[in-house]
């Protein structure tokens, strides 16, 4: 079954592989609308150093704002599982924060923060992007303890630190975990639309690469900076995925 | 040891749930509350606990009575913790650690070899095994249970109540068993309080020969009068 779980797509893409070239080369079709495969792997390996450094760059961005996003979303969480009435008050901003398109906050974020310091803005916006889940899903695991093992840290006159660390937050774990994997891909993809927002203005990340080369028609290089923020997207949720089988594992043995 | 009088429960704004409820309780005696759903019996148990205030009358443990077991219909354990830290929780909630007593809790309940397994790999019966280990490591002199061994099925029922009855004779605890089974509250108990709509609507002594095997028990004439007067009980009559 996992050899077939690893083979089955590696199979597919291959496929897709050969499909993609032999129709670019049969149809003749200009490379400045679809280069082959072959042509993008040759951008991506004529151009690796340059495009290493800007994945790179995208990738601290991502993982910096993963890593707030983890901090607020906890603490966060925390204060409404400890106060119905503060939860009721800022719940709505936290909805807002998550309903409102991304691209159209983006531009102001970048006024306030980012025309001195643009690494600081592209953050925030991944942030916006990547801190919701990581809430709700926290904020539901804290509401998920059993009632039972609650009453039973009652009736052994558990104090409210004992109840937190030995019964909440192991329930709330996997809770946390399932949402790293969604917020992960949310923050790369902040990441990227605040790289497109704030275009030349300082940002080094892949999808300013991907920007300058459609600027430039370079449209092979296009495709193999998408290659890598695929890529990097795939090995962050992958990443996160073996980090919740290791830590919850162990329950299964 | 456990002394319950004139106990009455009610939520705010809403009729009241359980009424001049009086019985008590000796050491090593099992005390049945049995009756339909919602009848306030397992109310009566967690007020027995503490974990809610009662509305009127009085509930007096022993002296010395303060340590309590409670075990769940559910095994409620914690699954990411092993079979002896689950069990070790009371202890370990006071900032104690004994080994030996969580060893021996495990002992009794048959589960000695499986100190170090995670409760998603035991077994319902097991599972429930575990619970009463947890309930009793803590040397508990009043065993309150909330349909224990509802969710099991039958000849796992069977051995648990025998194991019920084994281990109350040797640790000499009270034990308050709450259930909705009158062929187990029969067999289980020396008396059974049969509830009806919040109140105590009459008691039942099954009054069974112990120095039968069990099966002997269930077939003999004081099993099936003690059900027949429960059914009587439950149906109505006085």
């Amino acid at each position: 079954m996992k050899v077939k779980a690893i083979f089955l797509p590696l199979l597919a893409l291959s496929l897709l592989l050969v499909g993609w070239h032999f129709a670019v080369v049969w149809t003749g079709v200009s490379k400045f609308v679809l280069p082959g495969p072959i042509a993008v792997l040759h951008a991506l390996l004529s151009d690796w150093a340059g495009l290493m450094t800007a994945a790179l760059a995208t990738l601290k961005v991502t993982l910096m704002a993963l890593f707030f996003a983890v901090l607020s979303g906890v603490l966060l969480a925390l204060m409404f599982s400890l106060s119905r009435t503060f939860e009721m008050t800022v719940y709505p901003f936290a909805v807002v924060l998550q309903v409102t398109p991304i691209v159209s906050v983006a531009p102001l974020v970048l006024i306030w923060v980012g025309i001195d310091h643009v690494e600081r803005a592209l953050v925030i916006i991944a942030w916006l992007a990547a801190f919701f889940p990581i809430l709700t899903n926290m904020s539901a695991g804290l509401r998920a303890t059993d009632r039972n093992l609650h009453d039973l840290f009652r009736l052994y006159r558990a104090t409210p630190w004992q109840r937190f660390w030995r019964l909440s937050w192991p329930t709330a774990m996997p809770y946390l975990l399932a949402s790293l994997k969604v917020s992960g891909g949310l923050a790369l993809i902040g990441a990227v639309v605040a790289e497109f927002v704030a275009g030349s203005g300082g940002a080094t990340g892949l999808a300013w690469r991907i920007l300058e080369a459609g600027n430039r028609l370079q449209v092979e290089k296009m495709f193999a900076g998408l290659v890598l923020l695929s890529l990097m997207g795939v090995m962050i949720f992958y990443g996160f995925a073996l980090v919740e089988w290791l830590v919850l594992k162990r329950r299964m043995r | 040891m456990l002394s319950v009088s004139g106990l009455g429960f009610s939520y705010p704004g809403s009729g009241p749930v359980l009424n001049h409820i009086e019985f008590s309780l000796k050491a090593g005696e099992v005390v049945s509350l049995l009756g339909p759903s919602g009848c306030g019996k397992s109310t009566v148990l967690r007020l027995v606990a503490g974990l809610m205030t009662p509305s009127s009358g009085q509930i007096v443990r022993e002296e010395g009575g303060d340590h309590i077991g409670f075990v769940f219909q559910e095994a409620a354990l914690m699954p990411w913790a092993t079979v002896a830290d689950n069990v070790s929780l009371p202890l370990s909630l006071a900032h104690k650690k004994d080994a030996a007593a969580v060893a021996s809790a495990l002992e009794a309940v048959g589960l000695a070899d499986f100190a170090s397994r995670y409760p998603e790999t035991l077994s319902g019966g097991q599972r429930m095994r575990v619970s009463l280990a947890r309930a009793l490591v803590a040397a508990p002199t009043l065993m309150l249970m909330d349909e224990p061994f509802a969710a099991l099925d039958e000849i796992l029922r069977f051995q648990m109540n025998q194991l019920l009855l084994d281990l109350t004779a040797s640790k000499g605890w009270g034990c308050l068993f709450v259930t909705h089974s009158l062929f187990e509250a029969a067999y289980l108990s020396d008396r059974v309080l049969v509830m009806r709509e919040g109140r105590i609507a009459g008691e039942v002594t099954p009054g069974l020969d112990r120095s039968l095997s069990p099966t002997a028990q269930r077939a003999s004439v004081p099993f099936m009068k003690a059900v027949e007067r429960i059914g009587t009980l439950l149906e109505g009559g006085a």
